[in-house]
């Protein structure tokens, strides 16, 4: 009797580890298939990513944009004259008032430089700011006149460490071309 | 006969009788089997082991070798320093046809398809369906708009299949320095070619290749530069911008280009051939080697000062009149005819006082820093299309190749080497090779030295004198100190000058008092135009271009202008009292 118990136990243990072992191993593969899952849909967004990727690059090329800019918007590049190296003379731009047409109105004209605050430069008149990209710093000046005369100088976005741009002044009256020379050889 | 005891009569009649010791044996002989057959289980179970370790372990791979699921592409993209994708490989639909096993209308399903693919025409189309073989490829690069349609027609012998493609999102941008790859995904020119390994090894595709072009740079150069080849109706076209601290190429175009997406069609769309070849899948900037004229008088000046030959630029030689050596008349262009100081040498372009000069300094001396330059091999950059340079032979370089070469003629070069050159020139006096890879600050090669910082500086202020004062004004882009220097060359074709054609260049420099950037240009064959009052001399033709590209890069560059800095540049000219005596 008891030599039956003991195989009865021995064929139990041995049932109960083999039924064990293998949950723990179908776990660990479905686990596993998952994550093979996971990869391939990893690797198939990724792959649709690219596509996509492609096409906006193909769209945004530098070819197109030289087209779009040729054909629509037509900017050239800024002079040397149009690129500030400092807020001191970026407010000497500021519109000169008036006192023809003065008025108290006083509109509020904003430049926006990308530059640090130079050292010892004082501190801005409080003033409400309206909301601003970080690490731009702006200038407001008033006057009190009703109306500007020279153009509308407007807060060009640029990126960050990147020189402002101003409005070129007005164009020089046009003057006739200089007889040809070769000075070129 | 005794009958056995329990044993029917008929039974023990048929029975044999009993031998002693039958039993035993038949005993042993069950045992034997029994022994047999247990045996035979481990073997059998040992053949399996010994197969199934076959199976897993020799034949079988390792989890490592097994192909990982990667989103890595078949090839490895290309970027440029700012990390723009300038080529890339993705998995394009591809629509293939079996003619033999069509449903439908081949007549009827050719106008379908013509209307999901207007680039095709309805003959063709109809040609692919009727056509005799067992596949042919219907379209290539289809979109996947247009490859859902034409799923949709249901038809069994239509198949949409995803095959590699090579794109290059700018087009024709630095068409020849990306170079293409053929059907098979191998890089047959230009980077592609020369990084072909690192571009298709499994591990490294993964990551981009970085290269040290910019496409803003390369964009601003080529569209301007091929504004000046159709205001022209010049030849062609090539252009580089360096980094002269670095040696890396920011842009190098040359014109006409090509489409890398289409490598086997010229602009028109008709196929290349032998007899059409208009030449735009050569890159001039690397393979194209031109006498480059009045710029190489830069070089001369600095290498006589270098080698102590010239101490003073103040001296003055005799430009007079011609100088004839050889049966040859060495004349100035625009002559003035009286003896000029090295600075008026230099802005007035004199060829006469050039020469002197090289004579003075010697042909040993002249070798030693062309050679330095690199100017006597192929430039050391990683494309494969690189020309040899043209020079004479030590036995017959004497005084008339002396004096030709002072002055940029009898020796060619590629844009690129007076590119480098100029790099040497202005960053101080160290030659750097010229490189398409990003370096990282840390990265940068030493280089090695041809000139001293003092000849350095002093080749700065004689190259701003020429923008300022000499011939190469109209490319002064006003706030960003440029300097450089025009070249004039008759056109050389199969080995003779051809009179009437010229190479004209400017070799410019910016800032010149911290240089930063060299930019090169060079025009093959300007014919003139009103813009340029008819001339096609350097000054008038490649100068403004210099000007305008200067003007359009500086800013992406993050060079500021400052009309307050500039070189000092007094007492280099004489005043017109000391002309006149």
């Amino acid at each position: 009797m008891r030599q039956y118990l003991s195989a009865i136990a021995w064929i139990a243990a041995t049932t109960a580890v083999i039924a064990g072992a293998q949950i723990v191993t179908t776990k660990a593969a479905a686990e596993r298939r998952t994550v093979t899952r996971l990869n391939i849909a990893l690797v198939e967004n990724t792959v649709r990513i690219r596509e996509l990727e492609a096409e906006l690059r193909t769209r945004a090329s530098m070819p197109e944009l030289q087209r779009w800019n040729d054909a629509v918007f037509q900017l050239s590049a800024p002079q040397g004259a149009q690129i500030l190296r400092s807020p001191v003379q970026l407010a000497s731009f500021a519109a000169k008032p008036d006192p023809q047409t003065a008025t108290n109105a006083a509109p509020s004209v904003q430049y926006a430089i990308t530059r640090p605050n130079l050292p010892g430069a004082a501190p801005l008149p409080a003033a409400p700011r309206p909301p601003q990209a970080a690490g731009a710093r702006v200038v407001n000046v008033s006057f009190p006149v009703a109306a500007v005369s020279s153009p509308p100088l407007v807060a060009v976005p640029a990126p960050a460490e990147a020189p402002v741009f101003i409005p070129a002044p007005p164009a020089a009256p046009a003057q006739a071309p200089a007889p040809p020379q070769d000075d070129g050889f | 006969m005794a009958s056995i005891p329990g044993l029917e009569p008929e039974l023990a009649a048929a029975a044999p009788a009993a031998v002693a010791g039958e039993h035993v044996t038949a005993r042993a002989q069950a045992r034997q089997r029994l022994a047999f057959l247990i045996m035979l289980f481990p073997v059998l179970a040992l053949l399996v082991l010994v197969r199934l370790i076959d199976l897993a372990v020799l034949q079988g791979h390792s989890a490592g070798e097994r192909a990982p699921i990667s989103a890595a592409p078949p090839r490895g993209d290309i970027v440029d320093r700012n990390g723009i994708e300038l080529a890339r490989t993705f998995e394009a639909y591809a629509i293939t046809v079996m003619p033999a096993r069509l449903t439908s209308d081949p007549e009827l399903l050719a106008d379908k398809l013509a209307e999901i693919l207007p680039e095709k025409s309805r003959e063709d189309i109809l040609d692919v369906l009727t056509s005799r073989r067992r596949l042919r490829y219907l379209a290539h690069r289809v979109l996947p708009s247009q490859a859902q349609r034409i799923n949709n027609l249901g038809d069994p012998a239509i198949e949409v299949a995803r095959e590699a493609q090579r794109l290059y999102p700018n087009y024709n941008l630095a068409a020849q320095a990306l170079g293409y790859t053929n059907t098979a995904g191998r890089g047959l020119i230009g980077v592609e070619k020369a990084f072909d390994e690192r571009l298709a090894d499994p591990v490294a595709r993964a990551q981009p290749l970085a290269l040290s072009l910019d496409v803003r740079v390369q964009q601003a150069m080529q569209n301007e530069l091929a504004a000046l080849v159709a205001d022209q109706n010049a030849k062609g076209a090539a252009g580089v911008v360096l980094d002269v601290t670095s040696g890396e190429v920011l842009a190098m175009v040359s014109l006409p280009d090509f489409n890398p997406n289409v490598p086997g069609q010229r602009a028109d769309g008709t196929p290349y051939t032998t007899e059409n070849d208009d030449g735009s899948r050569f890159n001039r900037v690397t393979l194209g080697g031109y006498e480059l004229g009045s710029t190489f008088k830069a070089f001369t000046i600095a290498s006589a000062l270098e080698s102590g030959t010239l101490t003073n630029l103040q001296k003055r030689y005799d430009a007079t009149q011609p100088l004839y050596v050889a049966g040859f008349r060495i004349r100035d262009d625009h002559a003035k005819n009286r003896w000029l100081t090295v600075p008026e040498i230099f802005i007035y372009s004199s060829n006469i006082g050039t020469a002197r000069i090289a004579v003075e300094m010697g042909r040993e001396h002249q070798r030693e820093y062309l050679d330095k330059l690199g100017f006597l091999k192929p430039v050391d950059i990683e494309v494969k299309e690189k020309a040899r340079p043209q020079y004479p032979p030590l036995s017959n370089w004497g005084q008339s190749a002396t004096m030709t070469i002072s002055y940029g003629h009898g020796l060619t070069v590629t844009p690129l080497h007076l590119a480098a050159g100029y790099a040497a020139l202005v960053n101080g006096g160290i030659y750097r090779a010229p490189t398409l890879l990003r370096r990282d600050p840390g990265t940068v090669a030493p280089g090695r030295r041809v000139f001293s910082e003092s000849t350095s500086a002093e080749i700065r202020r004689l190259l701003r004198l020429v923008v300022t004062k000499g011939t190469g004004r109209r490319a002064d882009a006003p706030g960003y100190r440029v300097g450089g220097k025009t070249g004039t060359a008759e056109k050389i074709e199969n080995g003779r000058y051809v009179r009437g054609q010229n190479v004209v260049n400017f070799a410019a420099a910016f800032p010149m008092d911290a240089p930063r950037y060299v930019v090169v240009t060079m025009i093959d064959d300007p014919r003139g135009s009103k813009a340029t009052y008819g001339f096609r001399t350097a000054g008038m033709v490649a100068a403004p271009a210099v000007k305008r590209i200067i003007e359009r890069i500086a800013p992406a560059l993050g060079v500021v202008p400052d009309p307050t800095r500039d070189l000092d540049l007094a007492g280099m000219l004489p005043t017109p009292s000391e002309v006149k005596e």
